[in-house]
């Protein structure tokens, strides 16, 4: 392992690989990443797979938006070994008062003034997208056919593969232990297997984001939260869209290997580190989804597992160099939707540490907590 | 000949296919299952865990009893959403749905059992 690095990237996930593969594209060169254990062992590897550009926000959308070009177009940019499995069958998101549908009209101008091509469905619409779709109680929908699903594992494996080749060292089953500092600035990270002198660190640590930045002496008004989902048997293709409710609490789509994934959010989970499974979480899931999407209710459920959104108080990512430690980036904080704009973020982070212009107005500083001033992001499961 | 050993069932993986991805550099249970799925199906690695891990070994020259497994998570067997609930399985028929869609072993008359042998 290099025992001297320009810059350091804690965190092998689908955001930490992504940042290593446009810093190296810069030009960028002594880069390594730490992986505490294997790429996607954390949130990445966990999550619903799901992408959508189907926000409430301008930056968000445009993040999404122009992620999702990139995702369009992967397998040739990164020359990927493996197809990252994009699958646009859109997201059917299903509003369950007349004050849902009128912030799903919102929103749906807004995109569409983005260039997000959704639009509003009626129950019989939303029907006719998904033939057996419960309709009871819906009051109407929205829809985006180029939003869907991407395969976690291969887009992290083809950015860190991309990586590699550009130069970068990814260090698995790399502890990162501690940050030292001298001055007020950084002077590398201790790690299970030695120190790496650096001055440049990128926390994309995921669920993990606040350990690491207590590392650096870096406060973050930032949790993590477990949330638990599971996947059944695959069977014949039968659900093109991924169905998602944020009233009705609920997220389920069918992947391109035909297994369904599905989850909802606790209201009553504590906050955490746990990514251990409940019986109860079993059990609620299979009322949930069955009175949904009732032929679900033959298929078996082969897994459950848990993996944790790391959320900020107004469920926006922070995306920064933090002012009171010059050299230590953040990338965390994404509250559940991380993985549908990493490469949108990994170019962000990339320009702020090269000093580039950032090219958008991102306002998503760690101090703006302090400042109180916080965009809430109202589409959020 | 490689080519023709299939070590996963649930996914269809051939001893070569594991073996090329040991020369990639995959060379963990959890790398192998997360790029090719091997652990993933049905039997949740059951039956080609053992193998793969004995691959591991022999490329790695690393004894199986050092070598890291995926977690182990509920469920055991494969247990229908509707079977949790205590729903009776009859009733097939919805809309955009063909009857055999539903369910992937449905050639048998027997009910399904997930492939896997207990120590």
């Amino acid at each position: 392992m290099k025992n001297r690095a320009s810059v350091v990237i804690i965190g092998g996930g689908v955001v930490g690989c992504s940042i290593a593969y446009n810093l190296a594209r810069k030009g960028v060169r002594d880069i390594v990443l730490l992986e505490k254990h294997f790429l996607c062992y954390g949130s990445t590897g966990r999550c619903g797979a799901g992408v959508r550009q189907q926000w409430g926000t301008e930056r968000n959308c445009i993040l999404a938006r122009e992620s999702m070009k990139i995702f369009e177009n992967m397998n040739e940019e990164l020359a990927t070994r493996r197809d990252i499995e994009l699958k646009q069958g859109g997201y059917l998101l299903l509003a369950y008062s007349e004050k849902e549908l009128e912030l799903f009209r919102k929103n749906i101008r807004l995109q569409n003034r983005l260039d997000i091509p959704s639009k509003e469905v009626t129950p019989l619409e939303a029907k006719e997208i998904v033939p057996y779709l419960n309709t009871e109680r819906l009051v109407g929908g929205a829809f985006c056919p180029t939003d869907g699903h991407a395969n976690p594992f291969l887009v992290t494996q083809a950015y860190a593969d991309a990586a590699r080749r550009l130069g970068v060292e990814i260090e698995l089953y790399t502890e990162a232990t501690g940050i030292r500092k001298k001055s007020n600035r950084i002077v590398g990270v201790e790690t299970s297997r030695g120190f790496i002198e650096t001055e440049k660190v990128v926390n994309a640590a995921g669920g993990y984001s606040v350990l690491v930045s207590k590392m650096a002496g870096v406060e973050m008004p930032v949790y993590s939260e477990r949330h638990q989902i599971l996947a059944t048997e695959p069977v014949e293709k039968i659900q093109g869209p991924m169905v998602m409710s944020f009233s009705y609490n609920i997220y389920c789509q069918q992947t391109p290997q035909g297994n369904f994934l599905m989850g909802y959010g606790d209201p009553e989970e504590p906050k955490g580190i746990n990514t251990r499974s409940t019986w109860q979480f079993l059990e609620t899931m299979a009322e949930k989804v069955t009175w949904l999407l009732p032929p679900l209710r033959h298929l078996r459920v082969v897994r459950q597992w848990a993996g944790l959104y790391n959320i900020t108080p107004d469920k926006q990512p922070i995306i920064c160099e933090v002012e009171q430690l010059p050299g230590f980036y953040l990338a965390i904080g994404f509250s559940g939707h991380g993985f549908m704009i990493a490469p949108m973020v990994g170019i962000l982070i990339s320009r702020i540490i090269t000093g580039e212009p950032v090219g958008m107005e991102l306002k998503l500083d760690l101090e703006r907590f302090e400042r109180g001033e916080l965009t809430p992001e109202p589409a959020v499961v | 000949m490689d080519r023709d050993i299939i070590v996963c069932r649930c996914e269809d993986v051939s001893l070569a296919e594991i073996r090329e991805l040991l020369r990639e550099g995959y060379t963990s249970l959890d790398e192998i299952k997360r790029i090719k799925r091997c652990g993933m199906g049905p039997c949740q690695g059951k039956t080609c865990a053992p193998i793969i891990l004995k691959e591991i070994s022999s490329f790695t020259g690393r004894p199986v009893a050092e070598l890291a497994v995926p977690s182990v998570r509920p469920p055991v067997g494969g247990i229908k959403l509707g079977e949790i609930l205590g729903q009776p399985d009859s009733g097939s028929a919805y809309p955009g749905v063909p009857p055999s869609a539903l369910n992937r072993y449905s050639s048998s008359t027997k009910p399904y059992r997930p492939p896997f042998c207990l120590p």
